[in-house]
């Protein structure tokens, strides 16, 4: 027997397990990509001036791709991966920005 | 010089200590969801917004004042070391909640849910203020703290109080969300005298720029307070009278 529309619940728009990892995954990303990225920049010479100027790009991926994932139509895997993207992007310029930029600057220079 | 606690990797404690009370309060918004039957996915929009909106309040406090002095290295400096507004960290949540809910379509006042959260996350979170910025203005008083008011011992006591309070109130108003509004209009009346025991620069009229933000919101806040309802009490139900029986 299937239940009246009424009581059928709405469809899962966003898996929870996934927001957390995608929170995870915003902090630890928006940290140690920029790092990585300003650490190639101190080595890599001439090309070294375009991967610096993408560390600037890449601390706000985290935040630009989480609203993509989270806000098309997807699994609710994947849009709750962005929203945790979010979330963690959110989180850590709350806990640490200054600290992170600081990092970045400091390995950016070589 | 107001003195501070902790100067060696005061960055990092500050920073373990907002950490702290992030996780308090997020403990504690989750436990209130689970007691009130609220649990709703779109809460998590709120919640993302609430994160976003506070972290580029809290930023965007600190940067105005600096733009103001037209001082470009000063940003980059204000990125390193904090630049940190509660006040605008707590516009910038009040507005991401907003936003949030628009966007997820929520329906309902998240004032219940968020209140006892805030108190505690700030209770906690001060406690990195109190250690690693300077303590407040000097006093003679005898609880003073290297001869300046324990100004954000001040606030600590404020949040774990209020949080007390809000726990004692969180079933006794008509509509449980003003609880938040209640909370934020005591606290902006709190800070308005806090102000005068830290050391934050004057802005203008002997006033600093966080007693003026509060004095701007302070109008609509009480306003909004005039509302607030207590929960009429349920009729107690006639003693079953054993003896009856």
């Amino acid at each position: 027997m299937t239940e009246p529309p009424w009581a059928q619940r709405p469809p899962r728009r966003f898996a929870t397990g996934s927001v957390v990892l995608g929170a995870v995954v915003g902090v630890v990303g928006t940290v140690a990509v920029p790092i990585l990225l300003g650490l190639v920049a101190s080595v890599a010479g001439p090309l070294g001036i375009a991967f610096g100027l993408l560390v600037p790009v890449t601390v706000l991926a985290a935040l630009v791709l989480g609203i993509v994932l989270a806000s098309t139509p997807g699994s609710p895997q994947r849009r709750g991966f962005g929203l945790g993207l979010v979330i963690g992007w959110g989180l850590l310029l709350l806990l640490a920005g200054g600290l992170c930029i600081a990092l970045i600057a400091g390995y950016s220079g070589g | 010089m107001a003195p501070v606690l902790v100067q060696e990797h005061a960055a990092l404690v500050h920073g373990l200590c907002v950490a702290a009370g992030i996780a308090a309060g997020a403990a504690v918004l989750a436990l209130e969801v689970r007691r009130r039957g609220a649990a709703d996915e779109r809460l998590l929009v709120v919640v993302a917004g609430v994160v976003v909106g506070g972290a580029l309040g809290m930023r965007a406090a600190g940067l105005v004042r600096l733009v103001q002095a037209g001082d470009a290295s000063l940003l980059v400096q204000a990125w390193e070391t904090g630049a940190k507004s509660v006040l605008g960290g707590l516009c910038g949540a009040y507005v991401g909640a907003l936003v949030g809910k628009r966007l997820a379509g929520y329906p309902h006042r998240t004032g219940a849910l968020f209140a006892p959260a805030v108190a505690l996350g700030l209770a906690v979170g001060r406690v990195g203020c109190f250690l690693t910025e300077p303590v407040g203005q000097p006093t003679d008083l005898p609880w003073a703290l290297r001869g300046a008011h324990p100004s954000f011992l001040y606030e600590i006591a404020f949040h774990a109080t209020a949080l007390v309070v809000l726990l004692a109130l969180r079933d006794r108003l008509a509509d449980p969300a003003d609880l938040l509004v209640g909370y934020l209009t005591a606290y902006a009346l709190f800070r308005l005298w806090v102000e005068t025991t830290r050391t934050n620069d004057v802005l203008v009229v002997g006033l600093t720029g966080s007693q003026w933000v509060v004095l701007l919101a302070l109008p609509l806040l009480l306003a909004r307070c005039t509302r607030i309802r207590l929960a009429p009490r349920e009729p107690q139900e006639p003693r079953h009278q054993e003896a009856v029986a």
